[in-house]
């Protein structure tokens, strides 16, 4: 190479940097020791700096965020477990949902949650059409021309919502009572808040009923886990990803309902969650459908607590923090904290 | 079922080629005049930055098999190295050319490490999170960087005393700067075809391929795939900092994630996998846009709507996916198909009789003993092919 | 080992079929019939596991296959299985991340009746040592016990014929030992059709009806699994002694 390097040399250094990285990482109870060790000098820190009210308080703002996370990767989880692929998509989708159900609640008068409800089945309908017509008739296993697919709709949603609705804010009701709270332990619960905890987690909970106890989640696991074996068993591989498809879907609409009150409705107002999404996502493995929550919630936590603490960063460059999580995680382990050891490959 | 056969080599041969490569560099040379008008010609240099942008990233998405989202991140900092240093520290355009190079390699190398190791995915999310963040920290430092405001420097590239080209005119300089742009974008394509060539280069290519047989064997590449991403990352600083040379002004929002994705989106459809394909890419990157959104201004129903604009964003989508069906290989692919059904160069193995024509109208079999080759029929196998079968 | 019954299960004429431009099969002919049990013989690349694949519809082919007169030439593989074919691939093929139990579920995705848990119990009870593992992530089982799985959950979907791929490879002796046991016994007791493709002869034999002999992608030989077995080309070469 023109350079003059000795590349076998470097491929050497390179190859045994990240070997010594992998057994940093490999250390688990070291690392959790660490890591525990670290959260718990910072919790002290916060707590004797600026008192214990405020750190609850923050923490229960965090939720909030870390909870919306752990939505939308789920939906990322979901679809990049039965396909492989990352749907770069995803937050556009919740975005075009989310102004959907705004359609209805707000130029229609329907109630906040009905609109909600329309607009996740009319995102369900469309995930499905999308993964019908442009990523079925694609070989799965050809990774590349499937992520442009997604990339695509990346653009033409977001084009589309910039022409139809313009890039000024909307305002979007929440479908809670507003402004209600409760005092618990000198912190205040917003109704708000809490609602979309609870809403998340049932859904959640219903997510991982109908993966577990149903016939099409018993396709759909199978698919993530062994493509050739599900079709020597019968299951029909195009149906069961669509199924991931409009799941993944619907979460996103739902999640994009839930955060638009807090940041107004834009047709970029997924762009930042997406990739904290994807953080999410990463922290906790790709193929890891707990570890997508579990993540969301710590980077949710994350997010706030050092945007909070750490004043010279201050909440700019919180996204800043995201990015260096990512490149951390993946150093160290790259498997995230729950993902399967398959996932990785040189 | 090529209209002209050609043998590799022959006079006739080299004839078709020398006339090719003068038409060619002819052509990229007569543009300034073709322009006419400095604007035009203002956005034919962009469209080589922009070539030169989009031909770094198909060092990654098309030779290594990666995807990387992030590349308006290293355009937008060889940019700014540029602009920070012509306009506050008086440097001249020239040497921060290669500070500009030198940083966005280092940049990119050390993005690249913990992403490339594993899945080509991993580095997409990295890399997308890496150009959401960019414009952010301008905003954030902006003392440094001139913020939302943006950064101008006043002074221009002029031509030379020795050059034709009338720095006085309206014309010269802007042809000028075209030229210069032009030449520096053909140093950066020689450079990438010489890596792309090299043990690196070819050794990248085979894992794109096929993951396992080259692990096993024994390719091991996780300091070549980084080389090459500082190496796509280098280049894209640099026509960052060309682009400063057409235009010396920066702002946060040309440089985010809109144009890392349509930097993506243009290679697809210029041709990925084929260095040539930029031409073709930066030609799509600078007039779709701006075709569209003169066309978006004249149609009823998107005028005087205040993100109409965007539009041009839709067109965008729905091109990608018409190509991704039907000329995945984009338009450098269209282009190789046609001239396939016009001109065929086949082998010319020393060992061949001499007597054989140069020329052949019409196609002249594969191979010079055809009696002992059975050629490939097309047979009724029903295949799965590469379109599922379900 | 009963003697083969008289009607044609599966009938193979003329098959070529490979991968794009590789042909591997070059006009195979073979047939199984009703409740035999049927071992194809070769050396690596003689095409055993693309005969299993073609029949599976999984990659393209030419030329006839009809399982009890219905062509399977030009189906999906999902049609093929619906149709009652159950392919147990090489390496297993179990779903590493779903549980035992959830595996045998799986397996009888096709099935509309509602016996499926009767089923599983039923295979439970033969394969004790899959019971005690039922909540057990598939993929932490060893290699033999993945194979009694992947056979248990081929059977639960009552398929007519049930193809197995090299079963032998990658088990210690006396596990496949055990292996060849049930599989005859499933043959004789329940008259399960096998086509059973191996390297490991010796024990293939003892619960076959026929052989058959393939090398690079032609039937080399046919006959009964006596016949075979006392030839000396196949001794020498399959056999070992």
């Amino acid at each position: 190479m023109a350079i003059g390097l000795d590349t076998e040399k470097a491929n050497e250094a390179v190859k045994g940097g990240y070997a010594s990285l992998e057994r940093f990482g490999s250390k688990r109870w070291r690392n959790l020791g660490i890591l525990a060790a670290a959260v718990v000098v910072f919790c002290i820190y916060a707590i004797h700096a600026h008192g214990f009210r405020l750190f609850f308080q923050r923490i229960v703002d965090a939720l909030n965020n870390g909870f919306i996370y752990a939505a939308m990767a789920l939906a990322l989880v979901l679809i990049y477990k039965a396909t492989g692929v990352i749907n770069f998509a995803q937050g556009n989708m919740a975005m075009f949902g989310t102004f959907i159900a705004y359609v209805f609640i707000s130029d229609h008068g329907f109630p906040v949650w009905l609109g909600i409800f329309i607009a996740m089945l009319i995102s369900a309908a469309g995930g499905a059409a999308i993964e019908r017509l442009f990523i079925r008739p694609f070989d799965p296993s050809n990774h590349l021309a499937i992520i442009i697919v997604t990339l695509a709709w990346f653009l033409i949603l977001g084009s589309a919502a910039q022409v139809i609705w313009g890039a000024d804010p909307h305002s979007f009701d929440t479908p809670f009572p507003r402004n209600r709270h409760f005092d618990f332990l000198d912190a205040r619960f917003f109704y708000e808040n809490v609602g979309t905890w609870l809403v998340v987690l049932v859904t959640l909970v219903l997510v991982s009923l109908l993966l577990r106890k149903t016939k099409i989640g018993l396709a759909f696991r199978s698919v993530s886990s062994n493509l050739e074996s599900s079709k020597l068993v019968g299951i029909h591989i195009g149906r069961t990803i669509q199924f991931g498809w409009a799941l993944a879907a619907a979460v996103g609409t739902l999640a994009g309902c839930l955060i638009a009150h807090n940041t107004f409705l834009t047709p970029g107002f997924m762009g930042t969650v997406l990739i904290y999404s994807f953080a999410a996502a990463t922290l906790g493995g790709l193929d890891s459908l707990p570890g997508a929550v579990v993540g969301g919630l710590l980077i949710g936590l994350a997010e706030t607590m050092i945007g909070g603490y750490v004043t010279p960063l201050g909440s700019d460059l919180a996204l800043g923090g995201a990015l260096v999580i990512i490149i951390v995680v993946l150093l160290v382990k790259p498997n995230g904290l729950f993902g399967s050891k398959r996932a990785e490959r040189v | 079922m090529a209209l002209v056969t050609l043998k590799e080599r022959t006079p006739v041969h080299r004839a078709y080629q020398t006339i090719f490569w003068a038409l060619a560099i002819g052509a990229m040379l007569y543009v300034p005049w073709f322009a006419n008008k400095p604007a035009r010609i203002d956005q034919y240099t962009q469209v080589v930055c922009y070539a030169v942008a989009i031909m770094a990233l198909n060092l990654v998405i098309g030779f290594s098999g990666q995807i990387s989202l992030g590349h308006s991140a290293f355009v937008g900092v060889g940019a700014y190295t540029t602009i920070i240093l012509v306009a506050d520290y008086h440097w001249s355009y020239f040497t921060t050319i290669p500070v500009a190079f030198v940083l966005t390699f280092l940049l990119g190398f050390l993005i690249g490490l913990p992403a490339l190791r594993i899945r080509g995915l991993y580095l997409a999310v990295v890399t997308l999170a890496a150009a959401t963040v960019f414009p952010t920290l301008i905003v954030k430092y902006e003392d440094f960087t001139g913020g939302p405001n943006g950064k101008q420097a006043k002074s221009r590239l002029l031509p030379p005393d020795w050059s034709p080209l009338d720095p006085k005119s309206r014309f010269g300089p802007v042809a000028y700067r075209y030229f210069l742009c032009l030449f520096i974008g053909a140093i950066l394509f020689l450079i990438a075809r010489n890596v792309l060539r090299s043990r690196v280069g070819r050794a990248i290519i085979a894992q794109r391929d096929n993951q396992t047989s080259a692990a096993t064997s024994g390719v091991n590449l996780a300091a070549y795939k980084t080389l090459t991403f500082g190496l796509s990352a280098a280049i894209a600083g640099v026509a960052g900092s060309l682009l400063m040379i057409e235009t010396p002004q920066a702002t946060d929002t040309k440089f985010g994630v809109d144009l890392a994705i349509f930097l993506v989106v243009a290679l697809v459809l210029g041709g990925i996998a084929s260095l040539p394909g930029a031409i073709p890419a930066g030609l799509i990157f600078v007039f779709v846009p701006y075709y569209t959104r003169n066309w978006s201004d004249n149609v009823g129903w998107l005028q005087g709507r205040p993100g109409a604009g965007a539009i041009s964003g839709v067109f965008y989508g729905v091109l990608l996916l018409i190509f991704v069906f039907v000329l995945p290989g984009g338009v450098m692919d269209g282009i190789h198909r046609v001239k396939a059904r016009l001109i065929k160069v086949i082998p010319n193995p020393a060992w061949l009789p001499k007597d054989h024509a140069e020329v052949v109208v019409g196609d002249e079999p594969l191979s010079p003993f055809p009696e002992l080759v059975a050629e490939p029929t097309d047979s009724d196998l029903t295949s799965t092919t590469t379109r599922g079968s379900e | 080992m009963s003697t083969a019954v008289g009607t044609t299960m599966l009938d193979v004429r003329e098959l070529w079929a490979g991968y794009g431009p590789v042909q591997v099969l070059h006009g195979v002919n073979f047939h199984v019939d009703v409740g035999e049990v049927v071992v194809v013989l070769g050396a690596n690349g003689a095409g055993k596991t693309t005969t299993l694949r073609a029949i599976c519809q999984m990659i393209g082919t030419k030329g006839r296959i009809e399982l009890q007169g219905t062509q399977l030439v030009g189906r999906s593989t999902t049609d093929v299985v619906r149709r009652g074919v159950a392919h147990v691939p090489q390496g297993r093929g179990t779903f590493p991340d779903l549980s035992v139990r959830d595996n045998l579920e799986v397996g009888a995705y096709t099935r509309r009746d509602n016996e499926v848990s009767t089923d599983i119990d039923r295979w439970f009870d033969a394969f004790p040592r899959l019971a005690d593992r039922r909540s057990q992530l598939a993929g932490s089982l060893s290699g033999g016990e993945q194979q009694m799985l992947a056979i248990a959950r081929a059977l639960m979907g009552r398929p007519r014929l049930l193809l197995l791929d090299e079963p032998s490879l990658g088990l210690a002796p006396l596990i496949v030992q055990d292996l060849f046991r049930r599989l005859g016994d499933l043959n004789a007791e329940q008259g399960i059709t096998m086509l059973v493709v191996e390297q490991n002869a010796n024990l293939a034999f003892e619960i076959a009806h026929r052989a058959y002999v393939l090398e690079a992608g032609q039937m080399a030989m046919s006959g009964t699994a006596d016949e075979l077995r006392n030839d000396d080309a196949v001794r020498r070469a399959y056999l070992g002694y």
